[in-house]
């Protein structure tokens, strides 16, 4: 792909990645994809994962560095009522999912009277719903009901991140689930246009150092990690030694067909 | 919020396109007449899907649950996945012996774009499910398998 179309600031990431690479991280675009990079990352040292090499891959969506809006969204019903009082989601970043602000407003209202901030999949189970009476049966939790028979209206409108990273090595942390989709704040609802592809991968770098087993993506993981730290730390070491074994290089290690024709997708 | 679509220049890398499409899926689609999963969780190519249609309403098919294979291959989307029914199931486009959809004969597949989704396909497979000329085609008995 021509990198004429590539934003400026993607160049210069670009060039800036290849000429001054952080330590232990190396990332470089593919041939013909400017927006999608093959990045390696060293186990840093004095964490269960030094002496491992990490593949991982990233995409840099079209809106990067800002982060995508993902829709707006008004629609008129019969106010039947319910209405966020708590979140009881659990909180953090791995927990949280894409978050969305919803607004209901009584007809005719200025100021709403409604004000919530949900998981964007929440949104979108709401807009899916074509039925001019409103149930909020889809949400999952913390409702409770407000009058009936009010007309109101309500806005949704929501923008996350489409920054999108994740390893192709299998790694044994709590933050880092089966398919290398890893759990970073950054990567979701903090993310911020001040960031760079450079920041992220420190970050995910220091994440290695730093496992999070209180937010986890990996229930089990995180569960090892609480409860016996030491043995968690030892499966790391055995992860990462079987995919030596399999006589690969250990970025493609891990895959349970022995190594046996592994493509490398792009 | 069109999945693929990615617009003018930008194009999603494969395994972040089926990364979409997982995350979709997970999510449940629409009525819940079409769904689909990754078969194996540990892949980490996510090759092997396996959808569900419900049979539509108004055809031979009412009532009838289909299970189908998706495999996306390493140049998904560039090219369409394979598509097979696993129960028996009598209609122009599927190969009466395997079970395959054949590409010749199911549009969607023969004209595939970067953009379809494996969504599309069984959305579109159902809408073939209550085509005039598969409507009312006698169906094996339920529950017999290619």
């Amino acid at each position: 792909m021509a990198s004429s179309n590539l934003p400026r600031r993607i160049i210069k990431e670009t060039q800036r990645l290849l000429s001054e690479p952080a330590p232990g991280i190396s990332a470089s675009p593919s041939e013909d994809n400017m927006r999608y990079f093959n990045v390696m990352i060293l186990g840093p040292s004095q964490s269960p994962y030094e002496g491992g090499v990490f593949k991982l891959e990233l995409f840099l969506p079209e809106e990067y560095p800002m982060a995508a809006p993902k829709g707006r969204v008004v629609k008129f019903f019969r106010f039947i009522g319910f209405m966020l009082t708590q979140s009881e989601g659990r909180s953090g970043a791995c927990a949280s999912k894409p978050m969305a602000q919803i607004l209901l407003y009584r007809h005719n209202r200025e100021l709403p009277i409604l004000d919530l901030t949900v998981p964007v999949y929440d949104v979108e189970d709401i807009i899916c719903l074509s039925s001019p009476y409103f149930t909020w049966r889809d949400i999952p939790f913390g409702y409770r009901s407000l009058p009936a028979d009010q007309c109101a209206f309500a806005e949704w409108q929501f923008r996350t991140s489409d920054f999108r990273v994740r390893f192709l090595t299998k790694i044994y942390h709590p933050n880092i689930d089966k398919l290398g989709r890893i759990c970073l704040d950054i990567l979701k609802d903090k993310w911020s246009p001040a960031l760079q592809i450079r920041t992220v991968l420190l970050s995910i770098q220091a994440l290695l150092s730093a496992p999070n087993p209180d937010d986890p993506l990996s229930e089990n993981i995180a569960k090892h990690w609480k409860t016996d730290e030491a043995e968690a730390v030892e499966t790391v070491t055995t992860v990462k030694v079987r995919g030596q074994k399999n006589g690969l290089d250990y970025m493609l290690a891990g895959l349970d067909n022995n190594g046996d024709n592994i493509p490398i997708f792009k | 919020m069109t999945i693929g679509s990615g617009g003018s220049s930008v194009v999603v890398p494969r395994n972040f396109r089926l990364l979409e499409e997982l995350e979709r899926g997970e999510k449940g689609i629409g009525d819940g007449s079409v769904s689909y999963g990754m078969d194996d969780g540990d892949d980490i190519y996510m090759r092997s899907w396996t959808g569900t249609i419900i049979g539509p309403h108004n055809s031979v098919h009412e009532g009838r649950i289909y299970p189908l294979k998706l495999f996306c291959d390493k140049d998904y989307p560039e090219k369409p996945p394979t598509v097979r029914f696993h129960t028996r199931i009598n209609m122009t486009c599927v190969n009466p012996e395997t079970g395959v959809v054949e590409p010749k004969k199911f549009a969607m597949l023969a004209n595939w774009q970067r953009d379809y989704t494996m969504e599309d396909i069984l959305t579109q497979l159902r809408k073939e499910m209550s085509a005039p000329h598969n409507r009312k085609l006698v169906q094996p008995p339920e529950g017999s398998y290619f």
